[in-house]
C-alpha cells in the first residue's frame, strides 16, 4: 500500500511547497502603479465604447489614469476613487458590478447554478455506485489485456 | 434594374423554400413521395437563388451601381477590390445575404448528401425545419434588411465606403465568412434535432447523421474566433486579442454549448444515455446562434462590432422567441419517451468525466451569457446602468477553465465504465509529475501569479498525459505489426482518426491556453515620447525612431512611424505602425507593428502623428507567448480536419436504404450495457 502511493505522496508534497511559496509570492504589490495598474482594468473609460480604462487611447481615458494616480499619491483608497469616479460618471464606469441588488444576479446566477449542477451530478453518480456493478474475472481480464497487445 | 434582379432573386429563393416545406410536408401527410422528392429539390432552387442574389450583389458593387442603397453606403470609387468584393458583407444587409449563402449551401448539401433517403420521415422532417429557417433568412432580406433597395432621390456620385475599420485589413475576407460557416452550420444538427423529436426517432441514428456536419461548423466557428482575436491583435492595436464585447461573447456562447454537445455525443453513441441532454444542447446552441445574430443586429448592445441601428430586431428576436420556445415544447412532448434506463457505473470513468465537462462547459456558458446580457437586465428590472466587463469574466472564468485543463490531463486516460485505482495510478503518474516538476521549475524561476503558474502546470500534465497515450499506441502498434516509428504513428491516426484529432484539438487548447495566461499576466506597457533619431529602451529592447512616412491609397491616407527594434548588438529590423484616416470616419484608425518571437511580441502602436518638431508617441508593449495562441489556433483546425478523416470504424450511414427502421432501432443493448 505505502510503496503504490509513495510517488504520489512525494508529488503532494513537492506541490503543496511549491504553491505556499507561490501564494506567499503573489500577494498583489501595494505600490502606486501596481495598484493603478490593476484599478485602470476594473474601470470602463466613460467615452469609449466596451473599452478599459487600460485599453483606451482616448484623452479622456489618459486624463483619469493620470487622475487616479494623483489620488492615490494624495492618500485615496482605491474604494474611494471608484467611488469618486461612480458619483463623476454613473455606476457604468465599474466593469465589475459589485453592490448588491440586481449586480447580485450576475454572481449568484451561475455559481447557484455550477454549484447545483454539480451537486446533481454527485448525487446521481453517489446513486449509481451504489448498486453493484459486474466484476470482470480475471480470465476476462486476460482475455482483453491479449487483445490490446494484439496477441491471439 | 440590378436592383430588380437581385431581389426577384431573394423572392425566388424565399418561395422556393416555401413550396419545398408545404411540398414535403404534404407529401408525408398524405404519403406521397414524389411530392417530398419534388420539396427537397427546392433546397437546390433557394442555394441557386442565393448565389445569384450575392452575384448580383458583387456585380453591383463592382459596377458602382449607386442606385442601389447598399452600394452607396459601402463602396467607394476609390475602394480597391479585395475591399469591394469583402463590402458585400460590410454592413447589415449583405451580412443577411452571405449568412444565406452560407446556410443555402449547407441545406443543399445535406440534402444531397441524404439523396438516397429521401423518403425518410426523419430526413424529410430535417429539411422542413432547415428550410423553414432559410424562409425566414430570405424573408428579413425582402422586407426588413433588403439588400437590394433603392436610394431615394437622386442617385449619389460617389459612395461612402466601407467602414473604416473594413477596409483596412484584408482579414475581413476571412473573419466573418469562417464565422457565418461555423453560425450556421449549426442548423443542420439542429433541424435533424428537431426532426428526432417529431417522428419519435431519437435513436442513435440521427446523431451519426449529423455528426460531421456539426464537427464542421465547431471547426469553423473556431477558425472564425481564433481570426477574429488574430485581426483584433494584429490590426485593431490595442494589444489584445479578446475584450469580451458582447459580440464576441455571442460567437463564444455556442462555441462552448457546441463543444460541451461534441464530447457528450460520444456518451450517447457508447452508451445509448444522455438523449435529453444531448438534444437540449443541439437547440441550445442553434437558438444561441440566433442570439448572437440578434445582438450583433438589433442595436441593443453597444458593441464595436454592431452594425448600425436597425428594424430587424423584432423580426429575430420573435424568430429567437419560436425557436426556443418551440425546443423546449418538443423536448417537454418527448420527455418520457426519452428517458433511458442506463447508469453510469462509476464516478471514475470516461463518461463520469465527460458529464463534468459538460457542467463545466455549461458554467462556462451561463456565465458568458449572464455577463452578457445583464447589463440589458439591469437597465430593465432596476433602471439602473451597469457595465459589466473583463474582471467579472476573468473571476469567473478562470476558476472554470482552470478545471477543464485538469479534466483534459485526466478525462482522455480514463477508460469507460469504470477504472480501478491501479490502472488510474499507473496510467496518471508521469503526466502528473511532469505537472508537478512545471509547477516547481516555474515557482524556482521566480514566477508570479498562482493562475499563470497553475495554468502551466496542469498544461504539462495534459500535455504529458496524451503524450503517453501517442507513446502507447505507438508502442502497441509497432509490437503487434512490427512498424516503424512514423508507420506506426501515421497508421494508427488513420485508423481511429476521431481520437487521435480530437487530442490534436486539445493540444492546440492547451498551447492556446498557456498563451492566454502568459500574455495577460505578464505584459510590460509603455509609453514613450521620441524625436526623430531618438532611443529608448523598454525590458531589454533599444526602440529608435528613425522618421516618418506617409502614404496615400485609394480612401486610405497613412502615416508610418519607423521604428528600429534591437536587442543588444541583435538587430531586429524596422518596424512601422501607423495611423490612417478615411474620409467617412472621424477617428483615425491606428495598425499596430508587431515583431513577433517565439517567446514574446514586441507591440507598436503609433499613438499620436508627429507634431511641429517631429516627435511622436508610441505605444510599448512586450506581450509574451501571443504567437502560441495562433499555433494553438491552427491546431485546433488541423485536429479537426483529422477528426474529419473517414476513419476504419466509421459506420456506413447514408447507404442504408430508405425506409428500413434499422439504422434508428435501439442498438442491441444486452450486449453494450450491464442488467440493473
Amino acid at each position: 500500500m505505502t510503496r503504490r502511493w509513495a510517488p504520489w505522496l512525494a508529488l503532494a508534497v513537492l506541490v503543496a511547497g511549491a504553491v505556499v511559496v507561490l501564494v506567499a509570492r503573489s500577494q498583489p504589490s501595494g505600490s502606486v502603479e501596481a495598484r493603478a495598474g490593476r484599478l485602470e482594468r476594473e474601470l470602463a473609460c466613460p467615452v469609449c465604447t466596451g473599452e478599459s480604462l487600460a485599453e483606451s487611447n482616448a484623452p479622456e481615458a489618459r486624463a483619469m489614469r493620470e487622475d487616479m494616480r494623483e489620488r492615490m499619491h494624495a492618500g485615496q483608497s482605491d474604494d474611494e476613487i471608484v467611488a469618486a469616479y461612480v458619483r463623476l460618471y454613473g455606476e457604468r464606469v465599474k466593469l465589475r458590478p459589485d453592490d448588491g441588488g440586481v449586480a447580485l444576479l450576475a454572481w449568484g446566477l451561475p455559481v447557484v447554478a455550477l454549484v447545483a449542477g454539480g451537486a446533481a451530478l454527485v448525487a446521481a453518480l453517489v446513486r449509481w455506485s451504489r448498486t453493484p456493478r459486474l466484476h470482470a474475472a480475471p480470465e476476462d481480464e486476460a482475455l482483453v489485456a491479449r487483445a490490446r497487445e494484439g496477441r491471439p | 434594374m440590378r436592383a430588380a434582379a437581385g431581389y426577384s432573386a431573394l423572392a425566388i429563393g424565399a418561395a422556393a423554400a416555401f413550396y419545398g416545406i408545404s411540398s414535403i410536408g404534404f407529401g408525408l401527410h398524405t404519403g406521397r413521395p414524389p411530392l417530398v422528392r419534388f420539396g427537397r429539390r427546392c433546397a437546390y432552387v433557394t442555394l441557386a437563388a442565393a448565389v445569384a442574389a450575392f452575384a448580383v450583389m458583387e456585380w453591383a458593387l463592382f459596377a458602382r451601381d449607386f442606385s442601389i442603397e447598399y452600394v452607396a453606403e459601402n463602396v467607394a470609387r476609390a475602394t480597391p477590390g479585395l475591399y469591394t468584393f469583402t463590402a458585400a458583407w460590410a454592413a447589415l444587409e449583405g451580412s443577411i445575404l452571405l449568412w444565406i449563402l452560407a446556410l443555402t449551401g449547407y441545406v443543399a448539401f445535406t440534402t444531397w448528401r441524404f439523396r438516397d433517403r429521401a423518403g425518410d420521415p426523419l430526413v424529410a422532417w430535417a429539411t422542413i425545419v432547415a428550410l423553414g429557417v432559410t424562409l425566414f433568412f430570405f424573408v428579413l432580406t425582402l422586407g426588413p434588411a433588403n439588400p437590394f433597395r433603392e436610394v431615394a432621390g437622386a442617385v449619389p456620385g460617389d459612395g461612402r465606403g466601407p467602414n473604416a475599420l473594413l477596409q483596412n485589413h484584408p482579414l475581413v475576407a476571412f473573419h466573418p465568412p469562417a464565422l457565418y460557416l461555423g453560425y450556421v452550420g449549426f442548423t443542420v444538427p439542429f433541424s435533424f434535432a428537431v426532426a428526432a423529436l417529431v417522428t419519435g426517432r431519437f435513436g442513435e441514428g440521427w446523431l451519426a447523421d449529423v455528426r460531421r456536419t456539426t464537427v464542421v461548423a465547431w471547426g469553423f466557428l473556431t477558425v472564425g474566433i481564433v481570426l477574429g482575436m488574430w485581426w483584433s491583435y494584429e490590426v485593431l492595436g490595442w494589444g489584445g486579442y479578446w475584450g469580451w464585447d458582447p459580440v464576441e461573447n455571442a460567437s463564444l456562447l455556442p462555441w462552448l454549448t457546441g463543444t460541451a454537445f461534441i464530447h457528450s455525443v460520444m456518451v450517447q453513441e457508447r452508451r445509448g444515455m444522455l438523449r435529453v441532454w444531448n438534444l437540449s444542447l443541439v437547440l441550445a446552441t442553434f437558438c444561441l446562434t440566433i442570439l448572437g445574430t440578434f445582438l450583433t443586429r438589433s442595436g441593443v448592445v453597444t458593441s464595436v462590432h454592431a452594425f448600425s441601428q436597425s428594424d430587424i430586431g423584432p423580426w429575430l428576436l420573435a424568430f429567437l422567441g419560436v425557436a426556443a420556445f418551440g425546443s423546449v415544447a418538443l423536448v417537454a412532448w418527448r420527455a418520457d419517451r426519452l428517458r433511458t434506463p442506463a447508469r453510469i457505473d462509476s464516478p471514475v470513468s470516461r463518461e463520469a468525466a465527460f458529464l463534468l465537462n459538460n457542467l463545466l462547459f455549461g458554467g462556462f456558458a451561463l456565465v458568458v451569457l449572464t455577463g452578457t446580457v445583464f447589463p440589458l437586465l439591469a437597465e430593465a428590472l432596476d433602471d439602473r446602468q451597469l457595465s459589466v466587463g473583463e474582471p467579472y469574466f476573468e473571476r469567473m472564468g478562470t476558476p472554470i477553465g482552470i478545471a477543464l485543463l485538469f479534466l483534459m490531463a485526466v478525462g482522455p486516460q480514463l477508460p469507460w465504465r469504470a477504472a480501478s485505482g491501479e490502472v488510474l495510478r499507473r496510467r496518471l503518474l508521469v503526466p502528473a509529475w511532469a505537472g508537478g516538476l512545471t509547477l516547481v521549475a516555474a515557482v524556482a524561476a521566480g514566477a508570479r501569479g498562482v493562475a499563470q503558474v497553475v495554468t502551466f502546470a496542469l498544461a504539462a500534465f495534459a500535455l504529458a498525459s496524451i503524450g503517453r497515450s501517442v507513446v502507447v499506441g505507438v508502442r502497441t502498434r509497432r509490437r503487434a505489426h512490427a512498424e516503424s516509428p512514423p508507420v506506426a504513428f501515421g497508421r494508427m491516426v488513420r485508423a481511429n482518426p476521431r481520437l487521435y484529432g480530437g487530442l490534436t484539438v486539445h493540444v492546440g487548447v492547451i498551447v492556446a491556453a498557456v498563451a492566454i495566461a502568459a500574455s495577460s499576466g505578464y505584459v510590460t506597457e509603455r509609453e514613450l515620447r521620441l524625436g526623430v533619431g531618438e532611443s529608448a529602451e523598454v525590458r531589454g529592447y533599444t526602440l529608435t525612431y528613425l522618421g516618418t512616412e506617409r502614404e496615400a491609397t485609394g480612401q486610405k491616407a497613412t502615416v508610418k512611424a519607423r521604428v528600429a527594434i534591437a536587442r543588444g548588438d541583435d538587430d531586429l529590423g524596422t518596424y512601422a505602425p501607423a495611423l490612417s484616416t478615411f474620409p467617412n470616419t472621424r477617428a483615425a484608425i491606428g495598425t499596430p507593428s508587431v515583431r513577433t518571437g517565439l517567446l514574446e511580441d514586441v507591440y507598436l502602436t503609433l499613438v499620436s502623428s508627429p507634431d511641429e518638431g517631429g516627435a511622436v508617441t508610441l505605444g510599448v508593449e512586450v506581450n509574451p507567448m501571443v504567437v502560441w495562441l495562433w499555433v494553438g489556433g491552427a491546431l485546433m483546425a488541423l485536429g479537426t480536419a483529422v477528426a474529419l478523416l473517414p476513419g476504419a470504424r466509421r459506420r456506413s450511414s447514408r447507404r442504408a436504404p430508405a425506409g428500413r427502421p434499422a439504422r434508428d432501432a435501439e442498438p442491441d443493448r444486452a450486449l453494450v450495457e450491464v442488467p440493473t
